[in-house]
């Protein structure tokens, strides 16, 4: 049977366990010892709230729809309409081709043709590949054109410890600055969170927070490093972790996230390559060569509480 | 080489050939005897003006990307960020997946997943096959969603007789009406057609200036077709390219422009569109055809190339 988000890959190595739909490449649950670490997607709607889907080649909104390319005005389809953006990259509705398969992973692929405001040839991709304790994220990118082209990177997760409601964790993010927005959700300027209510490096309870925040200057940026974490009140932790080029966070706290038990707050932790709106300032915009290729990982994995 | 348009597909029947790419599974090319039925998109490069496309599961406008479904507003994407509307469907970037091919024919299906504005799961298909004089063209959808499912689909071919220059080519429509519309190009009326679009007895393309959906067509009857010849373009010489449409294919809509890209620079180029259903149709409902839950729809049209 044919469903809303294609093929369906299931990823198992005895611990975890991870469900994958072709559509946007949707990471539709995690599963460690039987613990969810995310959000359920199901299988016949629209990941809810962008829930799971790869964000790319740019992650989050552009002003405006619009952008400038060596001086030439570019406009891209308009996505967010209610904010005349384009939001998410040009991969959201793409049913991606699996490129390589095992018990523990699965690749999937997309090319990004020539269009409207994007005139680029790019392949990419994306590696689901289940750990012992959780899941790496690897997205690449190869610039299959003739001229330059840029490229960021974004995923949607929705973290969840286990079944506490996220009303019950507590949410850290290792996070030393963020972007204020205006009306349009664009950033208009980026602060030092020390002393302010976005300070959350020592962790705050989801429920007392309102977020849809882009933090950067994450922690220990010149490796590999654990830089946000939900933590119930048994003491367990979903973590996640970034490679450097993954340099900002958007971090989102929806009360009106839909489940198969009703509408509920969720709290997702949105690895980013750029922040909102690189294609217009450029901020941390990879430039790829014809032929050259770019690849960066970010992943999750669980540790039981000692409460627990 | 990775080409913008995809996969390259190569059909060969007789002296008949066609080429196709995956991405909005494109009709690239189409030559009978070394005589091109349409303009080519050129290797390396995304079609120009939408040369060749699928344009599915609407064709042309949507206003302002707004349509109402049992009275519940659906906000699709503006993919004319221009003139703030929805145009030509959901699949101009979409890599379809070949389902089928032989050495004359290929099946390229595409899932129409759920998204902005469009709460459904369409399966579709386009199975172009070549012929002695040219190519038929059939397209499908099957509605996988559990609710009824809107469908319309047109394509975007642009097309010439050979080598003959496209402003010397006659272009014939039996319309009798056509569709007015607004300065952001959307449907204001259905009205007879008047001296500037009245096609019906032929017109050189050089004196054109449209992008006019054109419905009322009585076809000229074709052999073995069923519904008839909606339109066709005759070069000085007599050859003759006819665009024949399947019942179901009640528009048809011509776009001329002078800036098309050619080696040689730009140049005019027509495009004349086979459609089941006319712009705005998700709003009008005109021409819509409404899939039960796994109900399948399909229609055909076709190119012939004749002396």
């Amino acid at each position: 049977m044919v469903r809303a988000i294609g093929e369906q890959f299931v990823l198992d190595n005895g611990s975890a366990r991870a469900e994958v739909g072709a559509l946007a490449a949707v990471l539709r649950e995690l599963r460690v010892g039987g613990v969810r670490l995310t959000e359920s997607v199901a299988a016949d709607a629209l990941p809810p709230h962008g829930c799971g889907i790869v964000l790319a080649p740019w992650p989050n909104r552009v002003r405006g729809a619009r952008w400038s390319l060596d001086g030439a005005e570019q406009r891209l389809d308009v996505t967010d309409v209610a904010r005349g953006a384009a939001i998410h990259g040009l991969l959201r509705n793409t049913v991606y081709r699996e490129r390589a398969r095992s018990a523990d992973a699965v690749t999937l692929a997309a090319t990004i043709v020539p269009q409207r405001g994007w005139p680029f040839l790019l392949d990419s991709w994306v590696t689901y590949r289940v750990e012992p304790d959780g899941l790496t994220v690897t997205h690449g990118a190869e610039n299959l054109g003739d001229a330059r082209a840029p490229w960021a990177v974004g995923a949607h997760p929705y973290f969840r410890v286990g079944e506490h409601a996220a009303e019950e964790v507590i949410l850290g993010i290792a996070a030393e600055s963020r972007a204020e927005l205006d009306e349009t959700l664009l950033p208009v300027a980026v602060h030092d969170v020390a002393g302010t209510g976005f300070d959350l490096r020592a962790g705050a309870r989801v429920a007392d927070l309102d977020l849809n925040t882009a933090f950067g200057a994450l922690a220990n940026r010149d490796a590999r490093a654990d830089v946000a974490w939900l933590e119930a009140p048994d003491g367990s932790r979903t973590t996640l972790w970034l490679d450097p080029a993954f340099r900002w966070i958007q971090a989102y706290t929806p009360r009106d996230f839909p489940t198969a038990d009703g509408v509920r707050t969720a709290a997702a932790l949105e690895p980013m390559s750029a922040p909102a709106d690189a294609l217009n300032s450029g901020a941390d915009l990879a430039w790829l060569e014809p032929g050259e290729r770019w690849e960066a990982s970010w992943g999750v994995r669980f540790e039981a509480g000692p409460r627990l | 080489m990775h080409e913008p348009t995809g996969d390259q597909l190569f059909l060969e029947a007789g002296g008949t050939r066609a080429v196709v790419g995956t991405i909005a599974a494109v009709l690239r090319s189409l030559e009978v005897d070394g005589v091109a039925l349409t303009e080519p998109v050129p290797s390396g490069s995304a079609p120009a003006f939408g040369d060749g496309i699928v344009l599915a599961p609407w064709p042309n406008r949507v206003r302002d990307g707004r349509w109402l479904l049992d009275g519940a507003p659906q906000q699709l994407d503006l993919t004319e960020p221009a003139r703030g509307n929805a145009l030509h469907g959901l699949l101009t970037t979409a890599d379809y997946v070949v389902r089928e091919q032989g050495p004359g024919h290929a099946v390229l299906g595409a899932l129409i997943p759920p998204q902005h504005g469009w709460p459904f799961l369409l399966d579709s298909w386009v199975r172009y096959e070549v012929v002695a004089d040219g190519i038929v063209v059939t397209h499908g959808a099957r509605n996988l969603s559990d609710r009824r499912a809107p469908f319309a689909v047109g394509t975007h071919p642009f097309l010439r007789v050979g080598d003959v220059p496209v402003e010397e080519l006659t272009l014939t429509v039996p319309a009798a009406s056509f569709v007015a519309v607004d300065e952001r190009l959307n449907p204001v009326g259905v009205r007879p057609v008047d001296a500037p679009r009245d096609l019906r007895s032929g017109r050189r393309v050089g004196d054109l200036e449209l992008d006019t959906a054109f419905g009322d067509v009585d076809p000229a009857p074709l052999p073995g077709v069923e519904g008839g010849a909606s339109a066709w373009l005759e070069a000085p010489d007599g050859r003759r390219v006819t665009l024949w449409q399947g019942p179901d294919w009640r528009w048809v809509q011509v776009f001329t422009t002078r800036e098309f890209p050619r080696a040689e620079g730009p140049g005019t180029a027509v495009a004349v569109e086979p459609m089941t259903a006319p712009p705005d149709a998700l709003n009008s409902g005109d021409g819509l055809v409404w899939l039960d839950p796994a109900q399948a729809w399909e229609g055909s049209w076709g190119l012939t190339l004749s002396a």
